[in-house]
């Protein structure tokens, strides 16, 4: 792993000035300077407000000036802007021509070059500093006492044998021999790996961003929707809605509808959300093509488009539990049911229970503005729901026909805390509505996104993690057993991690001795 | 007993074992005693596995349901825990104890501010962290943390070893400390001059009885409101404080030149480490003496306090015993080695830290890139380090200019961590309390 400067091979065939954009695009340098300016333009970017990212709005932030400031300089959606995308690119190509510069020169090393021998001379000269300085590391165990070259050789090669698949001869003299182990080549490309497999995770960021849309859809309960809110473009004829010159989004069409069969919400104590969930179903001509159920971390996805749940909203009511008794004539009580009615009188806010002997149901679960018969003739029809009305909680205004032939149908209110609200009613037509609820409707929330480049970022960002520990944890490394009559043994070792290298170098080297006086 | 009387019972026990291991390990770096040697480190493994215990004993409350990791107050709790294995780990691997006295100091600070932390019960999961990915990458981005910041540790270990001038280091610490002390002080310091802390107020439950109801409650209209409340003083020590920090900075490193400014900035530092003692102690104490409501204090806050107070003391203790420390410590190549192993170990987990945070978004929101403010800063710290991986590797940079980068990376992870939440919002779940 030497520095990154230097010729290619391309680069000799090049007149000088293209020669120094060359060594400029493959330097280590600009790598360097691009990583600090990607790194300032970051920082820059969560400090200013982003659009798209904020939940503010930017004109509340910011005064008219200084927005109209910050947009003209890019400075509101940085991570899109012209010069974030040019740093990028740049280092996309300096990551690209820096492999191309290195990588044939390493696989060489590594590949196709046969190691060099180490020259013994020289190994008498070295100390352990200079060792250090080339990532040499070097042992003498000595003599050993073994008679002859013969018999260390043979020592040798048994363990060379009993730890190694592969090694190397080198040297086999008259009173000298030399042999060689290597291990862990692949480590040297694992570095390039990792670059190029970032090169895919940008190259998968691209082509979605270029093939893919983002975008979401709001369907009420029930209903079918087949055009979704887009945040970029214009498309399919409609307009892009903007706000502060910036397109807020547009509409695109989807070509198939979209139902959304039913919301549920579960809370886990009545106000934090347990679960959220929709069922789905899209249709395509009408004719069903694809039911599905969406919650928040589960998405589905249907031709290339993903549906996220991503969040929900109340719009309006949807419908009315209520249940509607006929109470029992106050005469024809049994008695103790009789002490009760009495104890308890019409009480407004203790909502004190009416008698209802042999009541019975008459209706359950209404809708609005739909007329319902009960007892006879009788009839009502529940005009308008409150979620919270005049914070006395759900509410629901009834209109009452005692008959058919009434023309002015009594109006009133019923609370769902307040039971006893309605008693001056109660008392006259003997009938007791209970409300029993108010259901909110719901719209689901959906993301909706296209991404054709996810999968090359997953493969990129897989072989990255392998190839990460393959550069990082592995290294490449040599070892040499040199035997010379003068010398005894001398135990070389190389590697292009020293720090890695060393304690199995020293490992290596304490079981070689211990093999060899066995 | 439960399961999460006992896991709350080991907490509260192990920040003791933790402060005996700081001892310890502050007394082994000026010390040759054999007590600190030889006893500090099994204070710390003891204050490690009781944590451990006490985390795991968590998770079994919640049926291994609810990673104890998912709020602020357990993520506290969790990266701490970080720190100090990863502390233990590297002190395994080499017998180096000298970064001890960093982490369990650290994590002994962390545990106190979590502790403070008003709302410990086990919080019910929203949807979007209902996923099996909150293990995998909450508990990669712990790792890689926890192995940065040893490395900072060691790296400032090494400034010391490599006689870099004390004055040189307080002049950059108390610029350090004026840029976290504003930081922490929050946006309402400069335009109201106040420093706001999330309000507890006493409120009757639905049961009857009363209870605390913390940070977001609901107000009429059903929407979550944040109460705030100020310390009454602290903005009138916060001022004198900043202004004596910078004053020390400035003569630190005036001093460098002129020797006589020396003195002086020693004073105003001094100064400042009694004024920064003073703030503490008027938020911690705040309970005590504003009656009408108890206070606790804003986690984010009191650790960005709490940091510089401990880069503060740390400077202290330094004028007072730099020979000695400089004297007991390894040589500078073991340091520097160390101080590289803490990045090199950090690095494919802030890698797998960005992925799977990158996967999960996709799952939850749609998309693996977003451009949260939390998922930026996660970027920024990796451009930090794998800057510091290619200038060591590639550019030839070694020993202090490493150091600094990685002294630097400590506050980038810091503000990763903790800094996002308190300035900018953002998506991540415990940015809300």
């Amino acid at each position: 792993m030497g520095l990154c400067y230097g010729l290619g091979p391309m680069a000799k065939l090049k007149s000088s000035w293209s020669d120094a954009i060359w060594r400029a695009l493959v330097s280590v340098r600009l790598t360097i300077s691009l990583l600090i300016c990607l790194t300032a333009i970051s920082v820059a970017g969560t400090l200013i407000a982003q659009q798209g990212t904020t939940q503010v709005p930017l004109d509340k932030l910011y005064t008219p000036g200084q927005l109209k400031f910050l947009m003209a300089l890019g400075l509101t959606d940085i991570f899109h802007s012209g010069f974030f995308i040019f740093l990028m690119l740049m280092l996309a190509l300096n990551l690209l021509s820096c492999s191309f510069e290195r990588l044939p020169q390493v696989w060489r090393q590594a590949f196709r070059v046969p190691p060099p021998p180490v020259n013994d001379p020289t190994l008498k000269e070295w100390t352990v500093e200079h060792a250090r300085k080339q990532k040499f590391l070097v042992e003498r165990p000595g003599f050993s006492g073994f008679d002859s070259v013969r018999e260390a050789k043979m020592a040798a090669m048994l363990f060379f044998q009993k730890h190694f698949k592969h090694y190397v001869v080198l040297r086999d003299r008259e009173g000298e021999f030399q042999l060689m182990v290597e291990k862990g080549k692949y480590s040297r490309v694992g570095v390039y790996i990792t670059h190029l497999s970032l090169l895919m995770v940008m190259f998968g960021g691209v082509t979605g961003a270029l093939f893919g849309f983002e975008g979401s859809i709001s369907i009420e309960e029930g209903g079918r929707v087949s055009w979704m809110q887009h945040l970029k473009g214009t498309n399919d004829g409609m307009p892009l809605i903007r706000e502060n010159g910036a397109p807020v989004f547009g509409f695109l069409n989807l070509g198939f509808e979209i139902e959304c069969e039913n919301f549920t919400l579960e809370t886990w104590d009545g106000e934090r959300p347990k679960l959220f969930k929709s069922v789905l179903n899209f249709y395509e001509n009408d004719v069903l093509v694809h039911k599905a159920e969406v919650a928040v971390n589960h998405p589905t996805a249907y031709k290339g488009i993903t549906f996220y749940q991503a969040s929900y909203s109340e719009v309006g009511t949807g419908g009315v539990a209520l249940k509607v008794f006929r109470m029992g004539k106050p005469g024809r009580e049994p008695s103790q049911q009789k002490a009760n009615a009495k104890a308890s009188a019409p009480s407004l806010l203790k909502g004190a229970p009416f008698p209802q002997v042999e009541s019975v149901e008459l209706v359950d679960e209404v809708k609005l503005g739909e007329l319902y018969r009960v007892d006879g003739n009788a009839a009502f029809k529940v005009l308008q729901v409150e979620p919270n009305l005049m914070d006395l909680g759900p509410a629901a205004k009834l209109q009452y026909f005692a008959n058919r032939s009434v023309k002015k149908p009594t109006e009133f209110w019923i609370f769902k805390n307040l039971p006893g609200f309605d008693f001056a009613h109660r008392r006259d037509s003997g009938l007791n509505f209970v409300l029993e609820g108010v259901q909110p409707k719901y719209a689901t929330g959906l993301s909706v996104a296209k991404d054709p480049g996810v999968w090359i970022v997953w493969i990129g960002c897989s072989i990255m993690v392998l190839a990460l520990f393959l550069a990082l944890y592995t290294c490449h490394s040599r070892y040499w057993i040199t035997f010379t009559k003068e010398q005894g043994f001398v135990v070389v070792g190389w590697s292009n991690k020293l720090f890695l290298f060393e304690p199995r170098f020293e490992k290596f080297y304490s079981s070689f001795r211990k093999e060899l006086r066995s | 007993m439960t399961y999460f009387s006992v896991s709350n019972a080991l907490f509260n026990v192990s920040p003791l074992f933790y402060f005996t291991a700081f001892v310890l390990y502050s007394g082994q770096l000026v010390s040759t005693r054999r007590l600190f040697s030889a006893v500090a480190p099994w204070a710390g493994r003891v204050a490690f596995l009781i944590h451990t215990a006490a985390l795991i004993v968590r998770w079994m409350h919640s049926g291994f349901y609810h990673p104890p990791w998912s709020n602020l107050y357990e993520s506290l709790v969790f990266f701490s825990w970080g720190v100090m294995g990863a502390h233990l780990l590297m002190e395994w691997r080499s017998g180096l104890r000298f970064t001890g006295a960093f982490a369990s100091g650290v994590v002994f600070a962390a545990m106190g501010i979590a502790s403070l932390h008003p709302n410990k019960e086990v919080e019910p999961l929203v949807p979007a962290l209902q996923s099996y990915w909150i293990l995998i990458h909450v508990f990669m981005a712990c790792i890689a943390y926890a192995f940065f910041l040893v490395s900072s540790f060691a790296s400032v270990l090494y400034l010391i070893k490599d006689k870099v001038k004390l004055e040189t280091m307080a002049a950059v610490a108390s610029l350090v400390c004026v840029l976290f002390l504003c930081i922490a002080a929050g946006k309402g310091f400069f335009t109201n001059s106040e420093i706001l802390f999330f309000k507890v107020t006493q409120m009757a439950g639905p049961d009857g009885k009363l209870q605390e109801v913390i940070m977001n409650f609901k107000g009429s209209d059903g929407k979550p409101v944040q109460q705030f409340v100020s310390v009454p003083f602290a903005p009138y020590i916060l001022w004198p404080l900043l202004g004596a920090y910078f004053s020390s900075a400035a003569l630190f490193w005036g001093s460098r030149k002129k020797k006589a400014l020396e003195k002086p900035g020693r004073y105003a530092f001094i100064t400042a480490f009694l004024l920064h003692l003073g703030l503490i102690m008027s938020v911690v104490l705040a309970p005590f003496y504003l009656t009408e409501m108890a206070l606790k204090s804003n986690p984010y806050r009191l650790a960005g306090f709490a940091m510089t107070f401990g880069i503060a003391a740390f400077f202290l203790m330094l004028f007072v015993s730099e020979k000695k420390l400089a004297s007991r410590l390894p040589a500078v190549e073991v340091l520097d080695r160390w101080s590289y192993q803490g990045v090199f170990l950090g690095i494919p987990f802030m890698t797998l830290n960005l992925i799977t945070g990158a996967v999960w978004a996709y799952y939850a929101w749609g998309r693996y890139w977003g451009w949260d403010p939390k998922e930026t800063w996660a970027l920024i710290t990796w451009f930090i380090y794998v800057i510091y991986l290619h200038m060591r590797v590639l550019g030839g940079w070694k020993g202090r200019k490493t150091a600094v980068i990685s002294i630097a990376g400590f506050f980038v992870v810091i503000f990763t961590y903790l800094g996002v939440n308190l300035v900018i919002s953002g998506l991540h779940s415990y940015a809300t309390g």
